[in-house]
């Protein structure tokens, strides 16, 4: 005797019919039957190779794609505009502004006499202290 | 209903009307529910098995209709579903192999019958100690009664795979039963008359 035929008759008493069993199963199955009946085809028979979810999910992929493109297009968008409009733009303008300072400054009467060391502050026209002012704030 | 011959065609109508489904299951009711009884108690058995039919009736519109018969893929799903009860089945097994006689009420000279019940013991230990896989393989070949082209169908795997597989656990039952691990296909056949099942 060698093992698939010791294997054979091991728990052969278990082998019978049990018809309890079998109606209480064919119950439950007719229910399922009647609910496919009932339902429409798409919805009871998916196409194959394919889960009832799975046009869900593809959306939701879609969806999260869009979102991550769009968050990263703006983030794109917020750093240029940060870039442009520092540095390098603003560096031009205040030396603009020191130029037409030391124009203002050179173009006035000669320095009056003080006995203070280090550089000397020409006294300004009324004009020119005023655009001077208003560089000075633009600074 | 009556004009319906096949597996095939009876699934094929269930498609349309589902209630075609039927057929299968007054068909196949009693393989299935068997071959659970014989690896799980009567409570897990009995819900494998609607469980079994119910997989199939959701999935019967992926059935391979060129097959006639639809047993090997039923026997498919009852086997994956099992596949999860594994501890269940094992503890079982044990369960047997602890409340079995004793070698000492071997009777020689009787029937092969009471050779079986001497071994219950031992091979319900065998069977408990057999990796998921290959227990699965044994078990559709000998109490499903599938060839192995059939278990190889039933499990989605290569025919290659179902030989080694079945291989092995031979092995470990000839090793843990203490029978010789020399087979002879003129020994297997004789053994078992429907028999090229064992071997293809």
């Amino acid at each position: 005797m060698d093992d698939l035929t010791l294997l054979k008759s091991f728990r052969a008493e278990r082998v019978r019919t049990d018809a309890e069993a079998r109606a209480e199963i064919r119950r439950e199955l007719e229910d399922r039957f009647d609910a496919a009946a009932a339902s429409p085809s798409p919805v009871a028979f998916p196409p194959r190779g394919r889960s009832p979810i799975a046009p869900r999910r593809h959306l939701l992929r879609r969806r999260r794609a869009f979102a991550f493109g769009g968050a990263l297009a703006l983030a794109a968008a917020l750093a240029g505009i940060l870039v442009l409009s520092s540095g390098p733009t603003a560096q031009p303008a205040a030396a603009e502004i020191l130029h037409e300072t030391a124009q203002i400054a050179a173009s006035s009467d000669a320095p009056t006499g003080s006995s203070r060391p280090g550089p000397r502050a020409a006294p300004l026209h009324e004009g020119q202290a005023g655009r001077a002012a208003g560089l000075v704030q633009r600074l | 209903m009556s004009e319906i011959q096949s597996d095939s065609q009876a699934i094929a109508a269930s498609l349309v009307d589902p209630h075609a489904f039927a057929v299968i299951f007054e068909r196949h009711f009693d393989s299935i529910h068997g071959y659970l009884r014989r690896r799980f108690d009567d409570e897990l058995a009995k819900d494998l098995t609607a469980q079994t039919f119910f997989v199939a009736f959701d999935r019967r519109s992926r059935f391979d209709r060129e097959r006639a018969e639809s047993l090997p893929w039923l026997f498919g799903i009852a086997t994956n579903l099992a596949h999860s009860h594994r501890r269940r089945e094992q503890a079982e097994l044990r369960a047997i192999a602890a409340t079995t006689p004793e070698l000492g009420v071997w009777i020689e000279g009787v029937e092969s019958r009471v050779d079986a019940e001497r071994m219950r013991g031992l091979l319900a230990e065998s069977l408990a100690g057999l990796p998921a896989e290959e227990a699965d393989v044994v078990c559709l070949l000998v109490w499903a009664e599938l060839n192995q082209a059939e278990i190889a169908q039933a499990l989605a795997i290569p025919l290659g795979t179902v030989k080694s597989r079945l291989s092995r656990a031979r092995g470990r039952l000839q090793l843990a039963l203490g029978l010789s691990s020399e087979r002879s296909p003129a020994n297997s056949r004789s053994a078992h008359p429907g028999g090229n099942r064992w071997t293809t």
